[in-house]
C-alpha cells in the first residue's frame, strides 16, 4: 500500500513538474522569445490582490516589449524578500524589478546586486531606507488616503459620524494611508466624528466582523473611510447581511481594484482610488529600456497620480478593467 | 474536613462545567460592560460571525479526539468554497455548487488521511505542506484576484429562515449531529480509542489507519461546509479567505476542553469553546477596545481559560 501510495505521490510531482514547464512555454508565446532581455521582478504578496495586479501587468507590458518576466513572490515577508532579491541576482537577469516591503531593509542587498551590474527599479512605494538611492516608480499610499479623504469631505453631510477600517498595524502602507485620512477628512472637516476605528488587516472578512459589531453599536453611521477596497466591500456586505439600509451611507475605499469598480456601478461603494497597475508597469518598463540603453543613469523617481474613481468616471474605468481582463 | 470537601465539590463542578461557567460569566461581564451586548441582534450577530470557525473546530476536534490535527483547513476552505461558487455560477445549479464544493473538501481530507495514516507522516508537516499547495492552487486558479461573479450564491451565508440566519441553523444541525456522532456510533468510540491508546485500539480489531482517514473525511467535509458559508458570507470568491483559521479553531478545540494529546473532547464544548472565541471579539469592538490592545486581551483570556481548564482536570486526577 505505502509502495502504491508513494508511487502516486511521484507521479504526481513529475505531472506537476511537467505542467510547470509547460506553463513556461505560454509565457514565451506572451511576446517573449530568443533574444529577449531577461528581467526578474519580486513582488511583495502575491497573495494581495494589488501586488498580483501589478506583478502580471509588468509581465504582460514587459512582454510586449521585448522582456522575459519571471515573477517571484516575496510572501509579505521582510527575509523572504532579502532571499528572493539573492536568488534573482543569481540567476544572472538583465535587470531586477522589486516592489518593497516596508518592514524589510534591503538597500544593502540592492547595492551588492548593482556591483554584479545587475540594474534595480523599485515599483509602487519608495525603498525605506533611502528612496533616492534606486530608480523609482512609486504611486504614495499617504497620496491615495489623501485623495479618498477629499472625496469623502466633500460629500458627507454635515456632522457626519464616520467608522475606519484600517490595514495591517505596524506596516507603513497602513500608517500613511491612516495619515492621509486624517489630514484629508478629520482635520479638513471638524463636524465630522470619528466613532470608532479598527485594523481589519486589508481582509473582507475581519471588516464584515468589525461593521457587524459596530452596527450593534452605533445608532447612525454616515459614513465608512476603509484602507482598501476589499474591508469596504466587506463593510457593505455585513448591512446585506443584518438587513441594514446602507442607502443612506457612503462607502470609501482604495485601490480601486475591478471588485471595487464593479460596487460603484452598482450604486453601493461611493468611490475609491485608483493605484493604476498598468501605468505603473508601463513606466516601469519605460525606465528598465532607459537604464538599458544607457540613457538614464541617475536614480529617477516617476510618480503615478492617484485617480478618484466616482460615478462620474466609473463606466470608463469599468472599460479600462475590462481592457485589462480583470472584468469579464 | 467540610473546607476540604467545598474545595472537592468545587473542583468537580468545575470540572464538569468550567467552559460553561466561563461562558456565563464572560456574558455576564460583557452584558454589564456594553448595553447592546445581550440583544438578540448581537447574538445572533456573533453566532453568524463564528459560524465558520464553529464548522473548523468540529473538524479539528474530530481529529484532535483521534489524535490528529489539520493545519490546511484554512486553505481547504477557501478552495472548497470558491470550487462551490464556480460550479454554481457555472452551471446555475446551486446544489450541484455546493455537492462539488463538499467533495472538493473530502478529497482534500482523504489525500491528508492517506498520507498521515498509511505513509506514517506527522500530519502536522503533512498539512503543512498541503496548506502551501492549496493556497499555491488557489492562486494559480483565481490569479490572487477576488471572483467577483456570484450570481445568488450570497443566499446561503446571507439569508434567513425567519428571523435566524441560515448559517446558524446549519450550524445548529452540524453541532447535534456532531454530538450523536460522538455519542451513539461505532464510528465515535472508535475515534476515541485510537485517540486514547492506538496501539490499544489496534489490539482490539480496529483498523487504526482506516479510522484515521474517516476523521479527515469528517474533517474536510467540516471544512468545505465552512468554506461555503464563508465565501457566500463575503459574496465573492476571495482567494485569501480563511488564512489563519486553522489556529483560531484549535484554540477553539482546547478552550472547549479537547486534549491536544488525543482521546478527549466534546461537542458541546467545541461549540461553546468557539463561542467564546467569537464574544471575546465583539465585546472589544463593542466597548471600544483598541485593536493592538485587543490582541493582548485575546491572548490572556485564552491563556486564563485554558490554564483554568487544565488546572481542573489536574486536580480531578
Amino acid at each position: 500500500m505505502k509502495k502504491i501510495i508513494s508511487i502516486c505521490l511521484l507521479a504526481g510531482m513529475c505531472l506537476g513538474l511537467l505542467a510547470g514547464c509547460g506553463s513556461k512555454g505560454n509565457d514565451s508565446d506572451s511576446g517573449s522569445g530568443e533574444g529577449n532581455k531577461k528581467m526578474v521582478y519580486i513582488a511583495q504578496d502575491m497573495n494581495d490582490p494589488f501586488a498580483s495586479w501589478l506583478a502580471n501587468s509588468v509581465k504582460a507590458v514587459g512582454g510586449e516589449n521585448g522582456y522575459d518576466v519571471s515573477i517571484m513572490d516575496g510572501q509579505a515577508d521582510g527575509a523572504k524578500l532579502v532571499e528572493m532579491l539573492e536568488n534573482a541576482k543569481n540567476t544572472s537577469p538583465d535587470i531586477i524589478v522589486m516592489q518593497p516591503n516596508p518592514d524589510a531593509q534591503v538597500l544593502r542587498t540592492i547595492q551588492d546586486i548593482q556591483k554584479n551590474e545587475i540594474p534595480v527599479i523599485v515599483v509602487n512605494l519608495p525603498l525605506p531606507e533611502d528612496p533616492e538611492a534606486v530608480p523609482t516608480v512609486i504611486c504614495d499610499d499617504y497620496t491615495l488616503g489623501y485623495s479618498i479623504a477629499q472625496e469623502a469631505a466633500e460629500n458627507l453631510k454635515e456632522n457626519a459620524n464616520v467608522v475606519i477600517l484600517n490595514g495591517i498595524p505596524g506596516m507603513s502602507v497602513t500608517s500613511e494611508r491612516r495619515r492621509g485620512f486624517q489630514e484629508g477628512l478629520l482635520d479638513a472637516r471638524e463636524d465630522v466624528t470619528l466613532l470608532d476605528e479598527l485594523d481589519a488587516n486589508f481582509n473582507k472578512d475581519e471588516a464584515m466582523d468589525a461593521m457587524d459589531d459596530w452596527l450593534q453599536k452605533f445608532d447612525q453611521i454616515d459614513g465608512v473611510i476603509c484602507a482598501s477596497d476589499g474591508m469596504a466591500l466587506g463593510a457593505i456586505e455585513s448591512y446585506k447581511s443584518n438587513n441594514k439600509d446602507f442607502s443612506g451611507v457612503q462607502f470609501y475605499g482604495i485601490d480601486g481594484l475591478a471588485e471595487g469598480c464593479l460596487s460603484i456601478q452598482a450604486g453601493e461603494e461611493k468611490a475609491t482610488v485608483l493605484q493604476d497597475a498598468m501605468t505603473m508597469a508601463e513606466e516601469t518598463i519605460k525606465m528598465a529600456d532607459g537604464i538599458m540603453d544607457g540613457s538614464i543613469t541617475d536614480c529617477p523617481t516617476v510618480t503615478i497620480d492617484a485617480k478618484v474613481i466616482n460615478e462620474d468616471n466609473i463606466e470608463e474605468m469599468i472599460e479600462f478593467h475590462k481592457k485589462n481582463g480583470l472584468i469579464e | 474536613m467540610n473546607k476540604e470537601k467545598g474545595r472537592q465539590d468545587f473542583a468537580a463542578l468545575f470540572n464538569k462545567w468550567g467552559i460553561y461557567i466561563i461562558l456565563l460569566l464572560m456574558m455576564v461581564l460583557s452584558a454589564i460592560a456594553s448595553p447592546n451586548f445581550l440583544t438578540v441582534s448581537n447574538i445572533l450577530s456573533v453566532l453568524r460571525q463564528s459560524t465558520p470557525t464553529i464548522l473548523l473546530a468540529f473538524g479539528a476536534m474530530f481529529l484532535m479526539i483521534s489524535g490528529n490535527m489539520d493545519l490546511s483547513v484554512g486553505a481547504g476552505l477557501a478552495f472548497s468554497g470558491i470550487a462551490a461558487l464556480e460550479v454554481y455560477t457555472k452551471s446555475g445549479n446551486l446544489m450541484l455548487g455546493v455537492a462539488f464544493g463538499i467533495f472538493c473538501g473530502i478529497v482534500i481530507g482523504v489525500v491528508n488521511g492517506v498520507i498521515t495514516a498509511y505513509l506514517g507522516v506527522p500530519s502536522f508537516i503533512v498539512t503543512l505542506a498541503m496548506d502551501m499547495i492549496i493556497r499555491g492552487l488557489i492562486m494559480i486558479y483565481t490569479n490572487g484576484q477576488a471572483i467577483t461573479r456570484t450570481d445568488n450564491f450570497a443566499e446561503i451565508g446571507q439569508g434567513y429562515v425567519g428571523p435566524i440566519p441560515i448559517p446558524i441553523i446549519i450550524v445548529a444541525v452540524t453541532a447535534v449531529v456532531a454530538w450523536f456522532i460522538l455519542r451513539n456510533t461505532t464510528m465515535g468510540r472508535k475515534f476515541y480509542a485510537i485517540g486514547g491508546n492506538a496501539e490499544a485500539a489496534k489490539a482490539a480489531c480496529i483498523n487504526v489507519k482506516r479510522v484515521i482517514v474517516q476523521s479527515y473525511i469528517v474533517s474536510g467535509v467540516l471544512t468545505a461546509m465552512a468554506g461555503i458559508i464563508l465565501i457566500s458570507r463575503l459574496n465573492s470568491g476571495a482567494p485569501n479567505a480563511g488564512d489563519g483559521y486553522a489556529l483560531d479553531a484549535i484554540a477553539s478545540t482546547v478552550i472547549g476542553g479537547s486534549s491536544l494529546a488525543g482521546g478527549v473532547g466534546t461537542a458541546t464544548g467545541t461549540l461553546v469553546g468557539a463561542v467564546i472565541m467569537g464574544l471575546i471579539s465583539n465585546i472589544l469592538n463593542l466597548v471600544g477596545v483598541q485593536s493592538y490592545v485587543q490582541k493582548v486581551v485575546k491572548g490572556l483570556i485564552i491563556l486564563a481559560a485554558v490554564i483554568l481548564d487544565v488546572q481542573s482536570k489536574k486536580k480531578k486526577s
